[in-house]
């Protein structure tokens, strides 16, 4: 039989009844026989069809009601509209609704990568990222963050590389653009552009290259973190960590425009910031406000603690101005 | 219930970020980090410390025993490291014995993010203050 699940409204087939786990967001759940149905021993559970090295979401991780201790959801779950006695599946309400194109989770055509094939799999699922954000984190497994991780850390990879390859190519020109830059400014500004400027020699880059996938790796982790906490202030973190890591990995994936040159990062930059927004709120089921909200509240708080610091320093701008007006001599007319 | 507990695979999430915050304290304590010419670049351009500004200071001090010194270049600074290396060693021993996770209540986890916003700001503005001063 068919059955879905109340928190993540993913569908999957079941020959049992009693205390399960949902194979897409990991809730464990009971689903009640109908009456004249003996009962299964709970002892009896499957395992979720994970793909191997799948691992358990962490503590704290968003993985409410989620775990042994935890209890199972309001109103288990049932079967899709249609299917099962009547009665069955959540409570109307329950959650937020799905977005559009939501349906039966998939995996992704990069996590079928087997079948499809590489290349295709992975250009297949850079397209749907880039192109159709809301569509396809509507649709893709929650549950699969690996494949996700994979597909950031590579496709990251590859952008890094031709873009260290591009700064190498045009590094004597910019080196001496930056040096030129640094001669006409104050002394702490041109330590920063000297510095930089170091960055683009080639045992920066080569370094750069190689250290690229472990970089990546470490910040779709961190990433993730941040703004599932954000997500879970602003309570919209219900499909857990490995829904906004699964976000997260692919988002990174747009990275990969880091290999047009010049405008490449602020391209990328920009496009992954709303895909991630889009993606977070389809992945998640939280709206596009919680979902901008918990990614933008880095940058608002960034805004805030540099105009509030500019509004600090602004006393001491206006007394160094006095001071300065003072010791101008005047000449009596 | 505040806190619930949970059996987990021997290497998941948590594990990964425990063996993240063991790279930072090998990292901290081993590599030449502080020699490298690295330059916040608000701190560069604008001349205002970031929030993250003396973390690196920090964890460096921190893992070489110096406390003092790490919570003057940046006491959240201090105290992340501390509080990641105390939980990498938790985690990992946990994992070793396949003792359950703990899963913190949804309550729980929104307070925890909102004290972390609040040092966060509260470091931050710490910062500021004492760049303007100086």
């Amino acid at each position: 039989m068919l059955a879905r699940c109340a928190r993540c409204n993913g569908t999957f087939s079941t020959d049992r009844y009693g205390r399960l786990v949902c194979p897409h967001c990991g809730s464990e759940l009971i689903l009640p026989a109908p009456p004249g149905t003996p009962a299964e021993p709970e002892a009896q559970q499957p395992a979720p069809p994970t793909s191997p090295g799948t691992p358990s979401p962490p503590a704290g991780a968003g993985g409410e009601g989620r775990g042994e201790g935890a209890p199972p959801p309001q109103g288990g779950f049932g079967p899709p509209p249609g299917y099962g006695p009547p009665g069955w599946g959540p409570p109307p309400g329950y959650g937020a609704p799905p977005p559009a194109g939501a349906g039966p989770a998939q995996p992704s055509p990069f996590a079928d990568r087997a079948r499809l094939g590489f290349l295709a799999a992975f250009f297949e699922t850079w397209k749907l990222v880039a192109t159709q954000p809301e569509q396809f984190f509507a649709r893709v497994r929650s549950d699969q963050p690996w494949h996700a991780i994979l597909f950031g850390v590579i496709a990251s990879s590859v952008g890094n590389a031709l873009a260290a390859l591009y700064t190498f190519a045009s590094g004597k020109q910019a080196m001496v653009a930056f040096q030129q830059m640094a001669q006409k400014l104050p002394e702490e500004q041109a330590k920063f552009f000297e510095l930089y400027s170091q960055a683009l020699t080639g045992p920066a880059l080569a370094v750069q290259i190689v250290l690229a996938p472990v970089f990546t790796f470490i910040g779709i982790y961190l990433i993730a973190a941040l703004v599932h906490v954000l997500l879970l202030l602003f309570r919209g973190g219900r499909r857990g960590f490995d829904a906004t890591l699964t976000a997260v990995g692919y988002v990174t994936g747009l990275n990969l425009l880091l290999a047009v040159p010049a405008c490449g990062s602020l391209i990328a930059m920009v496009w992954a910031t709303v895909a991630l927004i889009v993606g977070l709120a389809a992945i998640q089921r939280c709206g596009t406000g919680k979902a901008a909200a918990a990614v933008l509240a880095p940058f608002a708080l960034l805004c805030l603690c540099v105009c509030g610091a500019a509004g600090l320093a602004v006393p001491a701008l206006l007394k160094g101005v006095g001071d300065a007006a003072k010791s101008v001599p005047t000449t009596q007319l | 219930m505040i806190v619930a507990w949970r059996k987990t695979a021997r290497f998941g999430h948590a594990e990964v970020f425990a063996a993240i915050a063991l790279l930072s304290f090998v990292v901290a304590r081993f590599a030449p980090v502080l020699s490298l010419p690295l330059v916040c670049p608000l701190r560069g351009l604008a001349g205002i410390p970031c929030a993250t500004c003396g973390m690196t200071h920090a964890f460096v001090h921190l893992a070489h025993g110096e406390v003092a010194r790490a919570l003057d270049a940046s006491p959240l600074g201090a105290l992340v490291a501390a509080a990641a290396w105390a939980y990498a060693a938790l985690d990992l021993a946990r994992a070793a014995l396949g003792a359950p996770l703990p899963a913190p209540s949804a309550r729980a986890a929104r307070t925890a993010a909102a004290v972390g916003l609040v040092a966060l700001v509260a470091n931050w503005a710490w910062l500021v203050v004492r760049e303007v001063r100086s």
